[in-house]
């Protein structure tokens, strides 16, 4: 059977919503790598820190490294959604 | 220079680039939320369009967790400048001299930055605002004018472009030229995104109470959607 032809408006969305969830993915994607890289970053912060401060201020030490991987952490949870993100888009276009 | 102090200088160099990856961190999460609102513009022009809520909620949760991130970043350069204040003599000066969240302009997700702003303008904690006898409970409450699409684009626009250019001390000529060089015009381009804010009949007016509070004049869809979009902060006309 024919299908029936389509909306020209309806083809046009139709369209900018594919462009959407690619750019969504692309995006996804490099910011995952980018965000890798931030990582690593203040990943670098807190070995320094450890360094710096070693055993002569404990508590400064403690709190500031407790707050660095905190932010590792939370950045692996955007990492991860970014990943989920992108796969659901390529999903839906 | 004693051991004390030079342990305190190589701190703060340790902590210095902080602030900056927060900020990078927010703007990356505004840029998040900006492509979630464009992926739901485009899917709300399509009959029968298919499922995008996944994408849209992994986009908004990634923005939630390097907000949050930021947030653990900025803590951890104020314990590092806390402990310098403390641990030297004189220390403030030295703790004073790191950047903070304000300096390089993140704020919460809109903007730090109140240098710049019209007089008159200030930047106010979402905390200090008392909003409950808004009528705005969701995006059903946006009428014909501004959708909170475009509310989400333009408090984007605020963070990465309009507030860094006002407290270079750019006006509406800049984001006028901005505007045409990128073909922007309406509710989603720089200048009106300025004057939106920022001239006294558009903006966020704030009434300032004596317990610090803040009543609302006007601009309670904005502040709505800011609480959506988990800013901590946004520039109002106080009084």
């Amino acid at each position: 059977m024919d299908r029936a032809p389509q909306d020209p408006r309806q083809a046009a969305a139709r369209r900018a919503l594919r462009e959407a969830l690619a750019l969504a993915a692309r995006e996804a994607g490099a910011a995952q790598a980018q965000l890798q890289a931030e990582t690593a970053r203040f990943t670098a912060v807190g070995q320094q820190v450890v360094g710096v401060v070693g055993g002569s201020a404990q508590q400064v030490d403690r709190e500031l490294v407790q707050s660095l991987e905190e932010a590792a952490q939370r950045t692996g949870f955007a990492i991860a959604a970014l990943g989920s993100a992108r796969s659901s888009a390529g999903l839906a276009s | 220079m004693s051991d004390l102090e030079s342990l305190c200088r190589a701190l703060e160099d340790s902590v210095q680039p902080l602030p900056g990856l927060a900020n990078s961190l927010d703007q990356r999460a505004a840029r998040l939320r900006a492509i979630a609102a464009e992926v739901d513009h485009a899917a709300r022009q399509v009959d029968n369009a298919p499922a995008v809520d996944r994408v849209i909620g992994a986009f908004h949760e990634a923005a939630s967790a390097l907000e949050a991130s930021g947030r653990a970043l900025l803590r951890a350069s104020q314990q590092g400048r806390s402990y310098v204040a403390r641990t030297i003599s004189g220390g403030g000066a030295i703790a004073n001299r790191a950047d903070d969240r304000a300096s390089v302009g993140v704020g919460g997700g809109v903007h730090g930055v109140g240098q710049g702003l019209p007089e008159g303008w200030e930047m106010v904690p979402l905390s200090a605002i008392d909003d409950a006898d808004s009528a705005v409970v969701g995006p059903e409450s946006f009428g014909k004018g501004y959708s909170p699409d475009d509310l989400t684009w333009a408090f984007t626009a605020l963070n990465e472009v309009v507030l860094p250019a006002i407290s270079r001390g750019e006006g509406s000529d800049y984001f006028q030229e901005l505007d045409q060089a990128q073909g922007r015009a309406g509710s989603r381009s720089y200048d009106d995104t300025y004057r939106g804010f920022f001239e006294k009949g558009s903006a966020i007016k704030l009434d300032r109470r004596a317990d610090g509070t803040f009543g609302v004049g006007n601009g309670y869809h904005r502040i709505w959607l800011a609480r959506q979009l988990g800013l901590q902060s946004l520039p109002a006309w106080t009084r």
